[in-house]
């Protein structure tokens, strides 16, 4: 394609874009006097309120796009373009939870001194090897002035329009986060709450007291609507190497992201402050880059999939514990033994930094409904055994691999249904509240009638014969169970019990898994 | 021959078996969604039905074509993928599925949340306030004392446990959380073993109540409402809607 018609194609989607985006607020802005709604943020500060969300948006899509622009020739501009509000957010977090691990001072100014090294070290490094090599090209060039005013655009949209479900846990989050922001460090008054608030979705609420706005609706949004893009862009490019042509692999890649951006509970959990929907995005891009890296062998999949991981890991109280087990099934996946050691070795550490920072400040005694000491040092004690496991299998074992996977399924399957049935009540009400949140309470409504019912058809059409991503969903639901029987008290009915929100978790990944599955049907080649 | 036509059959009737297993458990699902959201048993039963005998014209056709089986197949799938996001697109929407679920996503502008909990801090200083609070902040004694420290710098007080209406055994409260709300009575409402019945008590006896998220029948759309029905999280129409049903199926 010439490049005057590229910029033809790109201008005309860029204003069909900025088009939708105005036609949303408008459309917005007359539901809201339908359902007579109070207005958006009112006061004489709803402006700011609106202009400083935006502007935290846009200072998260800086950071991660500065970032990625050194790897933008093994990501591809497009890819680099969706991960960049991503890895921005995630690369606030985690320096964020370095500062406040280590007890340094934790404002913007620290955040950024941070940031500036960081990115001074990268370019210095990697610009020093390959200077030229990244230079933009008049089609990476077009890409980047495209997306930024995309995703600009859809955060200033995100922000004028505040999309949110407040919560319980929500103000929780909230509270926590603004606690961060202004005391600059851990304080024993929120200890309490620590326990139970991972720092990922608390930064989120963080990040709003520092730039000074309330509730950062519009910051999960962007996290959520990217997520949602990069699902389509994975969805696009595995479909696409799989052999189909190009004009079927979009058309697979746009059905594929509208079932899933369009279900009612995932735009209800991606709306809602609360840590599903970020949870549920990491779980699926841990396992889908690790998914691509064992197909390329591009140690940027790699990196990318660990830097999701150890997001997890800060998100949810049972992150690392998923990540423990799903490691352990990668483990007889074929993927290089000493990367996997080394990846599963740097996330124990991740974890650990943040537990001996945690009790440190809290005090070896202390003992939450969801963390204490021993279900911390379980977590990375397992992370440490499947590190160990991956290497000593590969030097020792390599031969049985197959009979290990299969030891590993039934392993994980007696241990959560064991667990499970030493409370034969409890867990008979846990399965019957489960059905009943799926189907009837919980608001998935048709998510998973569809999931079903296209599951069914996926399996006798499809074409795939390679299980890796299918094989994590039985693990994750098994463990899932395993957490059920850990909780004191039972779930409750409706999709509030967070035991049943842990469902969204693999929600995400099932839908790539299906979509992924259907439409190896429609390939010319068999992969 | 025989040896090398096992291994596939075995896979074949798996699938076969799988696919029943998973369908039987949809189909009931179906029935009760249609209760839930339509509240018509005729509708649900009716949905039901139809669903059942989709389900079985495609297995029965799948069967007799032989052919053409696998192109029929991705003829469904076709129509069931672009079948659920037009229906997915239709709940997100629908008015009829806002009225009878508590959030959408259309409705959820909210004030300037902040500057209210502060007026309400303001104004409930001397109120009662009902709040449906989780029990794992009665849990020990440094955390009691630090959770009422700490909402006192919030706009909201907790002031008592949500007791699991649908557990099967009531008083899931442990003796030492009993004794302090107990302790607390007079500055906190009373706990509640029947929630329903007690929020609609609390309503004529306590000056604001804030319901959460463990509230079964009351979702987090119903965040905060005062003694004069405005509701801050949803129109009051809707919340009077729900709340009548719900009162009506006691």
């Amino acid at each position: 394609m010439n490049s005057n018609k590229r910029l033809i194609r790109y201008g005309t989607a860029l204003l069909a874009v900025l088009l939708c985006f105005a036609v949303f607020i408008v459309i917005m802005n007359i539901a809201r006097d339908v359902y007579k709604q109070p207005a958006i943020a009112s006061g004489e500060d709803a402006e700011s309120n609106i202009v400083n969300q935006f502007l935290a948006v846009a200072v998260m899509f800086f950071m991660g796009l500065l970032l990625l622009l050194p790897f933008k020739n093994r990501l591809g501009m497009t890819q680099t373009m969706l991960l960049a509000y991503l890895v921005g957010l995630l690369t606030f977090d985690f320096i964020s939870i370095l500062l406040l691990s280590f007890h340094i001072y934790y404002a913007l100014s620290s955040i950024f001194i941070v940031y500036c090294v960081l990115a001074a070290v990268m370019y210095g490094f990697f610009l020093r090897k390959q200077s030229r090599a990244n230079a933009l090209d008049k089609e990476d060039g077009i890409k980047l002035i495209f997306w930024t005013v995309v995703i600009l655009a859809a955060g200033y949209t995100l922000s004028r329009v505040p999309l949110s479900i407040l919560s319980y846990d929500s103000i929780q989050y909230d509270l926590l986060g603004k606690v961060y922001a202004s005391e600059h460090y851990y304080v024993e008054y929120a200890y309490y709450l620590m326990g139970g608030q991972m720092l990922v979705p608390t930064l989120l609420n963080t990040a709003a007291g520092l730039f000074g706005f309330s509730f950062a609706y519009a910051l999960q949004n962007m996290f959520t609507l990217s997520g949602t893009l990069l699902f389509g862009y994975l969805l696009y490019a595995g479909v696409r190497a799989g052999g189909m042509v190009k004009k079927r692999s979009l058309w697979t890649a746009i059905l594929g992201t509208l079932l899933l951006a369009s279900g009612f509970f995932y735009v209800f959990l991606g709306i809602t402050l609360v840590p599903n929907i970020l949870a549920g995005l990491e779980i699926l891009f841990m396992m889908v880059y690790l998914y691509r890296y064992r197909q390329t062998e591009n140690t940027a999949d790699l990196v990318l999939s660990l830097i999701f991981t150890i997001a997890l890991c800060y998100t949810r109280v049972e992150g690392p514990l998923v990540a423990a087990f799903l490691l352990g099934y990668l483990a007889h996946q074929h993927l290089p033994a000493k990367k996997l050691g080394i990846y599963t070795f740097v996330t124990a550490g991740a974890v650990l930094v943040g537990y001996v920072s945690f009790f440190a400040h809290v005090g070896l005694d202390y003992t939450g409904d969801f963390l204490s000491l021993d279900k911390s040092a379980l977590s990375v004690g397992l992370l440490l055994a499947v590190g160990f496991y991956v290497l000593a299998k590969e030097k020792w074992f390599k031969d049985y691999n197959r009979q290990l996977s299969v030891l590993y399924l039934i392993a994980v399957a007696l241990f959560a249904l064991g667990i499970s049935t030493m409370d034969m009540a409890k867990f008979v009400n846990n399965l019957k509240v489960m059905y009943l949140n799926i189907f009837a309470e919980g608001m998935w409504v048709t998510a998973w009638i569809g999931v079903i019912l296209l599951g069914v058809l996926a399996m006798f059409i499809t074409r795939k014969t390679d299980t890796f991503l299918e094989g994590a969903i039985p693990v994750y639901l098994l463990l899932t169970l395993a957490v059920f029987a850990f909780r004191t008290a039972n779930l409750h009915i409706n999709w509030s019990d967070s035991g049943n929100r842990l469902l969204m978790h693999i929600y995400p990944l099932m839908m790539f898994v299906l979509a992924d599955n259907l439409a190896s049907a429609f390939r010319t080649k068999v992969e | 021959m025989e040896k090398q036509k096992k291994p596939k059959d075995i896979k074949k009737i798996g699938k076969a078996v799988g696919a029943a297993v998973l369908l039987a458990l949809m189909l009931p699902g179906v029935y009760l969604a249609g209760i839930r959201y339509v509240g018509s048993k005729t509708i649900s039963a009716a949905a039901f039905a139809a669903c059942a005998l989709g389900i079985i014209a495609v297995a029965a056709i799948a069967l007799i074509l032989k052919n053409k089986r696998t192109a029929f197949l991705k003829a469904v799938a076709l129509i069931l993928v672009c079948g659920l996001i037009l229906a997915n697109l239709g709940t997100l929407i629908s008015p009829y599925f806002i009225a009878h679920n508590t959030t959408t996503i259309l409705n959820r502008y909210y004030p300037d949340t902040l500057k209210y909990m502060a007026q309400l801090q303001e104004s409930t200083k001397d109120k009662t306030v009902w709040v449906d609070a989780d029990n794992d902040y009665f849990d020990s004694d440094s955390e009691k004392d630090t959770a009422t420290d700490f909402s006192n710098r919030t706009a909201v007080r907790y002031s008592c446990a949500d007791i699991q209406t649908l557990d099967p055994s009531p008083g899931v409260l442990t003796a030492g959380q009993e004794e302090w709300l107990k302790a607390q009575k007079g500055q906190y409402a009373q706990y509640t073993i029947n929630y329903d019945k007690d929020l609609k008590e609390a309503r004529e006896e306590t000056d604001y109540i804030y319901t959460g998220l463990s509230a079964d029948q009351y979702s987090d759309m119903v965040f905060l409402f005062g003694e004069s029905g405005d509701a801050y999280w949803m129109p009051m129409a809707i919340y009077d809607t729900m709340t009548e049903e719900t009162y009506e199926q006691q």
